[in-house]
């Protein structure tokens, strides 16, 4: 189980590689990293755990990240959680239906880790 | 001596002047008309114009009172044949009007083919190109309506793609005519079916019995008459044309022949339209799919390399930090390539969008400029960049980075190695003009003219082995449209190019980009 004064993360995504990058990076800040592979386990996650904050990949099997984002604010215990959606899309119909799900922020694939991270931070700075 | 002759072949109107005729014309159907130049209120050759204004479809045959070598002028203002009095007898007129009508008929057939023929030319899809196909047929070939047919997708009934009446149907008659061909279903799935063509003296006597809808008009005045075609494309029917018509018409074989061949080159336009939009569309699926799939890997290669570089995994060598640098070099130009791919097939599909904002054009060049700095240098080549005074204008950053680096990466790859490149902005009145001058190996006149067209590589390119594609020039000519902008190119072979593009200061605005996408097939 989380400590309670580390800040949790969730990160899913179904690409083995760009999971392992974001966990080494986001890792590296001293987050604590919860991970899944797909969108249903994302949402278990997230109800379980209320990590601080999501980091979701738009096209995961069974659930997709906009399915989970529009789940995640349905939900009394998870609503207020930030949400950030990863992309490999890169029209502007995907990025404002992301945001009419109810994310906070989007990152076009491929980005900098260290860019995720600035932006985490700044979220997490603003709360 | 028209009235002469035991068996009269036709029944003749009298009218006594050109006026009468001209109105006569209006209100009564005739199959050809007998035309006297000297008739009091006509002048000569006018009559001629004057009738075949009136009546465009009916024969005209001139009957002069005297030889005024007048023939040749007459058949050209529009008259079949050209009699002279004294010289004919009745045998002699009924022959001259036989052939002028069939003349005339035989032009029509032409001139119904050559308007289907000029309709399909225009590029277009079906449902773009078949109203006037309808019109042109039925006007020409006088009937009264005609519809279309085809098989609906995934099921073998056929639909009515789209009718075409004549101001003497009314738009509520046709409809009940329509819905009931379709209820009836037999008539055109059979010429369908069949794959051949029919002609229908008289629809009602042959057992298509009056619907309820229909009984209560008069048998005169219903659509009666029908010819129906297969639109084929080799042996395969892909649908049925109709036309329809409420005076009784004798079968005639050679406007069959006709519609049967307009059917093939309807059935031919059907085929290479679906086949060019299903390639179209595959190509699209094509680059969005292997655009998308390229960017998962990248996305790991480029992150990795990243905490690599950044040290965050321990430190490297000299040689191995250089590598890795050489490895995120070209990354970060397969990642760009992916990038106009994508970009491309948006634009070709007809939608893309900017992101409009305040853009600081001096510090977006300085920045696209840095950004290749080292290419240049590695070639030895003077990149240097003029930019007098600041410029503010409405503009998407990303995509005019995105221009400009492609602009510049096109310079610094055809410019040879002690080159040089510059790169100035000024400002013309309402627009800013920032041009990129190289000392490259130039374009050919010829290569200019498909420069911006997509996947185009010049010649010179190709013989060069320089690596790409040919998305970079498209999407630069997409880029600048989109932002009511525009590019065009000087160059001379060995002397060097020069591209210019103006950019409008206040450029598209936002709430216009966010409710229009920007279509630039035309441009492409």
């Amino acid at each position: 189980l989380t400590t309670p004064e580390r800040t949790t993360l969730l990160i899913a995504e179904d690409d083995a590689g760009i999971l392992e990058l974001i966990t080494f990076r986001l890792g590296l800040a001293e987050y604590e990293i919860l991970k899944a592979t797909n969108g249903a386990e994302a949402l278990r996650l997230a109800t379980e755990h209320v990590p601080d904050l999501a980091v979701l990949d738009i096209m995961m099997p069974e659930l997709d990240g906009l399915e989970v984002t529009r789940r995640i604010r349905a939900n009394e215990i998870t609503s207020r959680m930030p949400v950030i959606l990863l992309t490999a899309n890169v029209q502007e119909e995907d990025v404002s239906r992301g945001f009419d799900a109810g994310a906070d922020d989007y990152m076009k694939k491929p980005f900098s880790p260290q860019e995720l991270l600035s932006r985490v931070q700044a979220i997490l700075g603003r709360r | 001596m028209l009235d002469e002759g035991s068996a009269r072949e036709f029944d003749f109107l009298h009218v006594a002047r050109l006026s009468d005729a001209i109105s006569r014309l209006q209100t009564t159907q005739v199959s050809c008309v007998l035309l006297d130049l000297t008739l009091p209120d006509a002048d000569g050759l006018d009559a001629v114009v004057q009738v075949r204004k009136a009546a465009p479809d009916v024969p005209i045959v001139v009957l002069n009172a005297h030889e005024d070598g007048l023939a040749i002028e007459a058949m050209r203002a529009g008259a079949q044949d050209y009699l002279v009095q004294g010289r004919v007898d009745s045998d002699l007129i009924n022959r001259s009007i036989r052939y002028a009508i069939e003349r005339k008929r035989v032009a029509q057939y032409l001139r119904a083919q050559q308007a289907v023929t000029r309709v399909l030319a225009e590029s277009g899809t079906l449902e773009f190109v078949l109203p006037d196909v309808l019109r042109a047929l039925g006007e020409i070939l006088g009937w009264e309506a005609g519809a279309l047919w085809t098989v609906a997708p995934d099921s073998d009934t056929l639909q009515c793609d789209g009718g075409w009446h004549a101001s003497s149907v009314t738009s509520s008659e046709f409809a009940v005519f329509k819905a009931n061909r379709m209820s009836s279903g037999d008539v055109p799935t059979r010429a369908w079916g069949e794959s051949e063509e029919s002609w229908v003296e008289d629809m009602l006597a042959a057992g298509g019995a009056p619907t309820a809808s229909q009984a209560d008009t008069r048998d005169d005045e219903q659509l009666r008459v029908a010819i129906w075609f297969p639109v084929l494309s080799g042996k395969n029917a892909l649908g049925v044309m109709e036309f329809y018509s409420r005076t009784t018409r004798p079968s005639e074989k050679e406007l069959i022949e006709t519609t049967v061949a307009i059917g093939r080159q309807i059935g031919q336009f059907i085929e290479r339209t679906e086949a060019e939009q299903a390639a179209e569309r595959l190509k699209d699926e094509f680059l969005a799919l292997v655009s998308h799939d390229l960017r998962t890997p990248l996305t790991s290669i480029k992150g990795f390399l990243e905490i690599l570089l950044e040290g965050h995994a321990g430190d490297f060598s000299p040689d191995a930090h250089h590598f890795l640098e050489m490895i995120a070099a070209g990354t970060a130009r397969l990642e760009r390539l992916v990038g106009d791919l994508l970009f491309v097939a948006e634009v070709e599909a007809g939608r893309f969008s900017l992101d409009i904002g305040e853009v600081d054009l001096g510090e977006l060049l300085e920045a696209c400029v840095g950004a290749v700095r080292h290419r240049a240098k590695n070639k030895k080549i003077a990149l240097t960049l003029d930019c007098g005074q600041s410029f503010k204008l409405a503009g998407d950053q990303d995509r005019l980075a995105q221009l400009f680096d492609n602009l510049l990466s096109n310079a610094i790859k055809y410019t040879p190695q002690g080159g040089s490149i510059e790169l100035r902005a000024s400002s013309e009145e309402s627009v800013a003009v920032i041009e990129l001058q190289d000392s490259g190996m130039g374009i050919s006149p010829a290569d200019q003219e498909h420069l911006f067209e997509r996947f185009f590589r010049t010649s010179r390119a190709i013989d060069g082995t320089i690596p790409g594609v040919g998305v970079g020039l498209t999407v630069v000519k997409a880029i600048a449209e989109g932002h009511h902008g525009g590019i065009s190119v000087d160059s001379k072979e060995d002397a060097g190019t020069t591209f210019r593009v103006e950019l409008p200061f206040r450029g598209p605005q936002e709430a216009e980009v966010a409710t229009t996408t920007v279509d630039t097939r035309e441009a492409a």
